[in-house]
């Protein structure tokens, strides 16, 4: 008799209670929301391939000379200023036209997205563009520029603004 | 000695492949473009003709308005960028050269190719580089090319974009006069008439709130020119980014209209007003009866009154009083 009456009730409750989760369904997005910072932490790599990107190391030696090749190719034929800003802070002339500005390379605002971010992904997102506007570059520039352009962008951590103008 | 043949052989015949044309990379002709409001002359020659054609994209500074100075984003140097005519079936290499002065990397959408971005990505390059890339014209019409570097709005509000026209195989029905022209609406920082040099103001430009609608904002100045009796054909484009032109003639008919530039379909007749949306176009033809001048604009009027979306067809030639002509009318005596 008692489960009886329980197996009643659990039917009348689901009866209510699912058409009227499917209806709030309805009027709550339920896409995920990032956070500015969680935005910029999220990786640009398909997931799929991400391990693999994450992996990949510079076959370049990180030197003064590569930094130096790679600051030329971010403020001369890679035009990185326009959008990434002459210090690295995204704060280019055209940045602005941007939904998600470009990427603030100093990280001072101590988001951690170098820390965050392999070589690998930077090679990856220089490469390949991301669909947050970033164009990709891989053949417009060479593999040792691109990663001289990550060597350079991996200088700019913290940098102060003005030894890069 | 055989070996001394076998490599000789082996050169003969490396040579004889690279050599061969293979119908895509042997040019027979050079597309002549043109600036607007100019058209290329009407190809008379079947289709299937190996074309070359060559942009450079180019930022430069030109004027808005009276006093008003803006650097343009151009294809070309002008605003709109040279119009192409090519002709259906023909087959067309494409080289864009992306100037050593621009700061930004430009590509190009032609709409008239089919095929992936309609070469945008084969075309993504930096300034001082060249790239290319090879299509077959498939479909007759009118279509626009713009560029599609990211930020892509950004690129269309400051004037890249411009007109391809693939004439159908028996070409399109002779006329006196043809004309190029596409309508662009621009942002500036400073409001409307604000003197001085303007930068882009990417806010409005979302909010869809032009400053300035212009045709032919940065071409050769003058206005359009005809005699009475003249069939005139304008091709019409809309760069936008944002507004769908409601195109129109003051004081004229269309007497045909290849709407949306849809050439093969059948135009429509005695036409008013036709909308031309961003990214699309049109061909109007109408004959010139009375002399005059005759007012091009958006007939969303406040774009033309006050923004500027304006232009002159000249039409000379003697009265024809039993088409038109004023009546006396008087002041204080008239009758009133």
């Amino acid at each position: 008799m008692i489960t009886k009456t329980w197996t009643r009730r659990a039917f009348i409750t689901a009866l209510v209670a699912i058409p009227l989760f499917f209806l709030i369904l309805q009027y709550v997005d339920i896409t995920p929301v990032y956070s500015a910072d969680e935005q910029a932490l999220k990786p640009r790599v398909p997931a799929d391939k991400l391990a693999e990107v994450q992996s990949l190391k510079s076959p370049i030696v990180a030197s003064e000379k590569t930094i130096s090749t790679g600051k030329a190719i971010f403020h001369g034929k890679g035009v990185c200023v326009n959008c990434h800003g002459e210090a690295g802070n995204g704060k280019g002339p055209i940045a602005n036209s941007f939904d998600h500005h470009p990427r603030d390379f100093t990280d001072t605002d101590d988001i951690g997205w170098q820390k965050a971010r392999t070589d690998g992904e930077i090679f990856w997102a220089i490469s390949k563009g991301t669909e947050y506007g970033m164009i990709p570059y891989e053949d417009m520039l060479s593999e040792d520029e691109r990663w001289a352009l990550v060597a350079y962008i991996r200088s700019l951590e913290n940098s102060v603004v003005a030894n890069h103008k | 000695m055989a070996k001394k043949y076998f490599f000789g052989v082996m050169l003969l015949i490396g040579a004889m492949i690279i050599g061969t044309p293979t119908g895509s990379d042997a040019a027979d002709e050079v597309a002549k473009l043109t600036t607007a409001p100019e058209v290329p002359p009407a190809i008379t020659r079947p289709g299937g003709a190996n074309v070359t054609v060559e942009l450079e994209t180019t930022e430069v500074k030109g004027q808005l308005a009276d006093g008003v100075e803006y650097t343009y984003w151009t294809f070309g140097g002008t605003v709109p960028g040279p119009m192409i005519r090519v002709k259906v079936g023909d087959n067309i290499t494409f080289t864009l050269k992306n100037s050593d002065a621009s700061k930004n990397p430009h590509s190009i959408d032609l709409h008239a190719v089919t095929g992936p971005g309609g070469g945008a990505k084969a075309t993504l390059t930096l300034p001082g580089g060249k790239t290319g890339f090879f299509f077959k014209a498939l479909n007759p019409g009118l279509y626009v090319y713009h560029c599609a570097a990211p930020h892509i709005p950004t690129h269309i509000a400051n004037g890249m974009y411009g007109l391809i026209l693939v004439d159908p195989e028996k070409g399109l029905p002779k006329v006196d006069k043809e004309y190029y022209i596409v309508q662009g609406d621009f942002y500036t920082t400073g409001n409307t008439g604000e003197k001085g040099a303007q930068g882009f103001s990417v806010e409005k430009a979302r909010a869809e709130q032009p400053t300035y609608v212009k045709f032919n904002p940065m071409a050769t100045p003058g206005n359009l020119k005809a005699k009475v009796g003249e069939k005139v054909r304008l091709y019409v484009g809309n760069g936008g980014p944002n507004l769908t032109s409601a195109f129109h003639v003051i004081g004229e008919i269309f007497d045909t209209v290849y709407q949306l530039g849809a050439v093969g379909s059948d135009p429509a007749k005695n036409v008013q007003t036709t909308l031309i949306p961003p990214g699309g176009a049109a061909i109007v033809d109408f004959k010139v009866d009375v002399p005059g001048n005759y007012i091009l604009v958006d007939h969303a009027i406040f774009r033309a009154i006050d923004k500027g979306a304006v232009g002159i067809l000249e039409v000379a030639g003697p009265d024809v009083p039993n088409v038109f002509k004023p009546l006396k009318t008087g002041g204080a005596d008239a009758g009133h």
